[in-house]
């Protein structure tokens, strides 16, 4: 399956977190890290903003919302198959 | 999907939508139309803003139909969300009418000197009041009926 | 009586004002930590003998450096140690919060765990083996359901008898990858020789993880630099040896102790067929709908802060009114007589009228915070207002501006991050507000006649104009730095409780009559007395104090037409901008609008509708910014700049203008 970004998870697809990018700003990766965007996690992506931006995603049992700029940074390997 | 539902409810919802839709979409056209010309329908302000309030209560219920005729459940958001708007609008254009009373009968206030409660009311009240029906039922059923699968 | 300090923590969205409201009752002091825009919460209550202090810190997922909230909750608890931290745990979303447990546990402070939200859990069959739960983690656990109440009492009881050391405490200590625990020895070991008070063990994995704060507190120390590049080295070591950064190992064996943990103690039976939050954000964040729906939900609170407490307000400055007459015909003393009305009444009157409008606008927006839209509506907006430098809720802010600077500043409250939530502040004097359109319109339709409309139209969409471009510039210049993250969890939609949107109401009213209502009420005496002395001078004349502050300022005025009248009118106005009109009034005599329309051209009148745009923002904003930014030094910089603003853009408009007419 493809490595990819987590911003260019489509609609209800699901991946799983492999890492971050190595320019991935320190408080940004201590924020994904508390709040639980780790390795290995499986995210959904739900929706999108009225405007495209941020976008909505499923981790670890709650939904969280990522600017596009920040869910660039996430490395992510696609599961198989959308919802 | 589970069928805890029934179509004919969601149908029924639908049609229900469509009516309440149209209702509202028409109220915000004459509002904001109201503004440009000098005749006023009974009970119907012009208000650009309100009317537009009123159009976007009304499409959101329009928006829901066709996925609710399909039989998918969790369009139910849509007459959902209208009629808790439409029953938001209900209890601030009441709270006005009655602060507005406030401020004639009690504070005697000269700026509301020749009014009357007639004054206040807009037709968003009334309907309103039957969105909230609407809003309550929508919502008993999905407590009721949606929530849990238990996982074996 | 001994007093017990308790820090009261957890994540965003856990219910934890609830059950500090449930903790402290109404009795609650709310102000601001130092020199931030972030408010600090403190509380207490009697309890088995004790004097419980409690603190609200916060919220906050993990105690890093990423904002400054994280950085507030933090150093309180290492600096400041309290004798109990509350970590207040949301008992649906388990796995994420029990990481903020975790990093509390390994500072080394004594935590007790409130599991709140029970009912929730129990709702979504989630089952939790609270002792087994409370074994594994080593601290004491007490289940609580907030919005009913429920646990607060056995809460209290636990947080004294550990305070008291009555409980035996045998905290979770996570044990990482040998190559990691080794470095973790050698440095706290170095450390323990620097520094006594803070737990070395959690330093040192903070080091390891490259910690900025941390890194930076400890090179301000002696010895501290080497400390630091020891770890430094460790960590190049550990990403050659185990090939990753430490950061990671250290996150992921946390979330793994976590899994292991939840898995043998809570167990979930059933599964949602239908999210009912889903449901509503379907319609809430739809493409088409989304936008409107915001704006619909914006314009209600909008009608109902000022539209249904109108008549509250109009019964405050109805009875106050009645007042000044009454004391009018009293006998008394002239000066004492003024001193009474125009000072003491007055000033009274000015605070007191914003307190309606205050408690209204808040119950709204409690509302809308505690069921959990407000983070929609940001979600919706965030692109938009992130290309000023704002955030997705300042939109709020700005369009409450256009009724009242103070209630859009205050709202600015709910905006997560410092600096978007300082920019929104600084900025938003610079919307019209409807105080200022009664004088606006009164100089438009002296000049402009059938233009009046336009001129006016013009005013605000230079305000507008004018905030957003101010933001830009504040944000880039100012306050480079840190950027937070926008990272946001979209909570669930809660039903809220009554009891906390009460409190929260009460005490955003309570927070402004003390602070900003002393600042108001202390200038409007002073201005009154800058009118009235010296002795027998004219009210406002040319030989009371403030008459000679505005001759004094006619000079620098004179470029853009302004004379002294003008000039202690405009000093009146910053009481409040209506009174502008008022003032002008007074000092000129009842022709006041003929008059001011002989004295300037259609230029330089547009020129003075800029400058009353953008001057000062009227005392009470001003006051309110201080409470709500909690530094003189911003406060200070929103009367320059906007003084400086105002000049130059009075006087570029007034040529401007001369040129085109």
């Amino acid at each position: 399956m493809p490595v990819l970004r987590l911003d260019e998870l489509g609609d209800g697809e699901s991946a799983e977190i492999i890492g971050y990018d190595d320019r991935t700003p320190p408080n940004l990766k201590m924020r994904f890290v508390s709040m639980g965007l780790t390795r290995g996690v499986v995210v959904e992506m739900v929706r999108r903003s009225v405007l495209g931006d941020p976008i909505e995603f499923r981790v670890r049992g709650y939904f969280v919302s990522l600017r596009k700029s920040e869910a660039r940074y996430i490395k992510v390997r696609k599961l198989g198959g959308a919802k | 999907m589970v069928k805890n539902v029934s179509m004919s409810y969601l149908r029924n919802i639908a049609i229900v939508s469509m009516v309440l839709g149209l209702i509202y979409l028409v109220i915000g056209i004459v509002e904001i139309v109201s503004i440009f010309t000098q005749y006023r329908i009974f009970l119907i302000p012009a208000d650009i803003i309100g009317g537009f309030v009123a159009v976007t209560i009304g499409l959101t219920y329009i928006f829901g139909i066709r996925g609710l005729f399909r039989g998918n459940k969790q369009d139910l958001g849509f007459p959902l969300v209208a009629s808790i708007l439409a029953a938001l609008y209900f209890s601030i254009y009441s709270l006005i009418l009655l602060a507005d009373a406030a401020e004639c009968y009690i504070l005697k206030n000269e700026e509301y000197s020749g009014w009357t409660p007639m004054h206040s009311l807009r037709i968003e009240i009334l309907v309103g009041a039957i969105a909230i029906i609407i809003a309550v039922g929508i919502w008993r059923r999905i407590k009721k009926d949606m929530f849990f699968e238990k996982i074996s | 009586m001994k007093e017990i300090v308790v820090a009261v923590i957890g994540n965003p969205n856990v219910g934890k004002s609830t059950l500090f409201n449930e903790l402290t009752g109404a009795k609650q002091y709310i102000g601001n930590w130092p020199g931030v825009t972030v408010e600090k919460k403190e509380g207490e209550k009697i309890f088995g003998g004790y004097k419980i202090r409690f603190v609200d810190l916060p919220g906050t997922y993990g105690l890093g450096a990423s904002s400054i909230d994280e950085r507030i909750a933090r150093d309180y608890i290492i600096f400041e140690k309290p004798d109990v931290v509350v970590d207040i745990v949301d008992a649906s979303n388990l796995d994420r919060n029990l990481y903020l447990a975790l990093e509390l546990i390994e500072t080394g402070t004594r935590v007790v765990i409130a599991l709140n939200m029970m009912d929730i859990a129990e709702s979504k069959g989630i089952s939790i083996d609270v002792d087994a739960l409370s074994r594994e983690l080593g601290v004491p656990i007490v289940p609580t359901v907030a919005t009913k109440g429920e646990g607060v009492e056995e809460l209290c009881s636990i947080i004294v008898q550990v305070a008291e050391g009555k409980i035996s405490y045998r905290p979770l200590k996570v044990k990482y990858p040998d190559t990691i625990e080794e470095a973790i020895m050698e440095i706290s070991g170095l450390l323990s020789r620097i520094t006594e008070d803070i737990n070395t063990r959690w330093l040192a994995i903070k080091l390891l993880m490259q910690d900025k704060e941390v890194i930076r507190y400890l090179e301000d120390m002696e010895n501290g630099k080497k400390i630091v590049s020891v770890a430094r080295n460790y960590v190049e070591k550990i990403r050659s040896e185990l090939g990753e950064d430490p950061l990671f190992i250290i996150a992921e064996a946390r979330y793994g102790k976590i899994s292991e943990i939840l898995q043998r103690t809570v167990s979930r039976v059933y599964v949602e067929a239908v999210d009912i939050s889903d449901l509503f954000d379907r319609v809430l964040t739809h493409r088409f709908l989304g936008l409107p729906i915001f704006f619909a939900i914006l314009w209600s609170v909008f009608l109902f802060t000022f539209n249904v407490a109108a008549p509250i307000v109009d019964g405050i400055d109805l009875l106050f009114g009645w007042m000044g007459e009454v004391i009018g015909s009293w006998d008394i003393n002239p000066p004492l007589k003024s001193f009474l009305v125009d000072g003491v009444i007055s000033g009274f009157g000015s605070v007191l009228v914003f307190v309606p409008n205050i408690f209204f606008l808040f119950l709204a927006m409690s509302i809308l915070e505690d069921v959990g839209y407000m983070s929609r509506a940001a979600f919706n907006l965030d692109r938009i207002m992130r290309k000023f430098g704002l955030h997705g809720k300042s939109i709020i802010s700005m369009i409450l501006g256009f009724g009242c600077n103070i209630l859009a500043i205050m709202s600015a409250r709910t905006i997560e991050s410092e600096e978007d939530r300082l920019t929104t502040v600084l900025v938003n004097p610079l919307i019209p507000c409807s105080a200022r359109l009664p004088v606006l319109i009164m100089i438009a339709s002296i000049f402009f006649g059938r233009y009046a409309p336009l001129a006016l139209f013009s005013m605000y969409v230079l305000g507008i104009f004018l905030a957003l471009f101010m933001a830009i510039l504040i944000k880039k210049i100012i306050l480079r730095g840190v950027v937070s993250p926008f990272v946001m969890e979209l909570p669930p939609y809660r039903l809220p409780s009554t009891k906390t949107i009460t409190i929260h109401m009460w005490n955003r009213g309570s927070k402004f009559l003390r602070k900003a209502g002393i600042i108001i009420f202390s200038a409007t005496i002073i201005i009154w007395a800058l009118a009235t002395f010296p002795h027998g001078a004219e009210f406002g004349g040319p030989d009371s104090y403030i008459g000679m502050l505005g001759r004094f300022i006619e000079p620098i005025l004179r470029p853009l037409g302004y004379n002294w009248q003008i000039a202690v009118a405009l000093f009146f106005g910053f009481i409040a901008k209506e009174v502008f009109i008022d003032a002008l009034g007074v000092i000129m005599g009842g022709d006041y609008e003929a008059k001011l329309g002989a004295m300037l051209s259609p230029a330089q009148a547009y020129g003075l509708m800029v400058f009353v745009l953008v001057y000062v923002p009227c005392l009470a904003t001003l006051a309110t910014i201080k409470s709500e930014t909690g530094s003189w030094r911003w406060t200070i910089f929103v009367l320059l700049y906007e003084l400086i603003l105002a000049f130059i853009l009075a006087f570029v408009f007034t040529q401007l203008v001369g040129v085109i007419i």
